[in-house]
């Protein structure tokens, strides 16, 4: 049975978080910008070219500017995708 | 002091600090987000104004202005100063970046370019606030190495807080450089409209 699109997208940002971040992210954890010391300018650029490599998407500032938490990206990508 | 050091990226560029950014400098080291783990700034415009004159007075430091080289918007500040003649070595600092700025990355590339490729410099160092965690994990991210911590360094509000040394070597910078700016120039495309760098830049 094939998963729901939006399940799959927040599964898939966590796993891409955990790459960057360097240490796993867990299921229902919604990891931040503004509590993890590891997010840092440079991972955060990082992040968003792996995002946009991994989606096949290119984003804009507005987009990155909304790049706050996981559920943020993941919401922005459902609704990406979903357009 | 005044000089004349511009050094131009894809989307950013760093210009020589003029008076008239007196009131950008100003809003940037009060903003309470920006200004927690830096010296405090002027407590006023006339302050940062008489600060930027005595800067013009001072040999060896360059100060810069961050800027949106399609559309002059002011981004940040940077500096280069501390500058040892003899053994080529500078700190640099003075690294504030608006809020919602994407100019971190680009603006840091665009510091070592100005202290390895024009000023000559062997090595830069920079310090950091150990509490200034993202700023901390930036540079080891970037590839800078801790030399030491420096305990006590820095004073706020009556409280004084640790800071780490970090140094990049021109050697280390040779290495780092490509893929460094690789990604800046990527960078850049979101900033650009994803037209790619701006015109007339090079690598």
């Amino acid at each position: 049975m094939a998963q729901p699109v939006g399940i799959n997208i927040r599964a898939e940002v966590r796993g891409l978080l955990a790459l960057i971040l360097g240490r796993p992210v867990g299921d229902t954890e919604n990891p931040s910008r503004a509590d993890d010391p590891g997010w840092d300018s440079l991972k955060h650029i990082e992040m968003v070219f792996l995002l946009e490599d991994h989606f096949q998407l290119r984003f804009t500032p507005e987009d990155i500017a909304e790049f706050r938490d996981a559920d943020g990206i993941a919401r922005l990508l459902e609704a990406r995708l979903a357009a | 002091m005044r000089h004349n050091l511009t050094v131009e990226g894809p989307a950013f560029r760093l210009r020589p600090v003029a008076m008239e950014d007196a009131p950008f400098i100003h809003a940037l080291r009060t903003d309470p987000e920006r200004s927690r783990y830096i010296h405090r700034g002027a407590a006023d415009l006339r302050g940062q104004q008489e600060w930027i004159e005595d800067y013009f007075a001072r040999p060896g430091d360059y100060y810069f202005l961050i800027e949106n080289r399609a559309s002059g918007e002011r981004e940040g500040t940077a500096g280069i100063y501390n500058i040892d003649a003899e053994k080529r070595c500078a700190e640099w600092g003075r690294w504030i970046v608006r809020a919602g700025s994407l100019a971190a990355l680009e603006s840091v590339c665009l510091v070592y370019r100005a202290g390895f490729e024009r000023l000559g410099l062997k090595a830069m160092v920079c310090r950091t606030i150990l509490e200034n965690a993202s700023a901390v994990a930036f540079h080891d991210s970037f590839g800078v190495e801790r030399v030491r911590v420096l305990p006590n360094y820095f004073e706020r509000d009556g409280r004084s807080m640790d800071a780490v040394e970090g140094r990049l070597s021109r050697a280390r910078w040779n290495v780092l450089r490509a893929n460094t700016l690789a990604k800046a120039a990527r960078a850049a495309t979101w900033v650009n409209g994803n037209a790619g760098p701006a015109a007339g830049v090079p690598a």
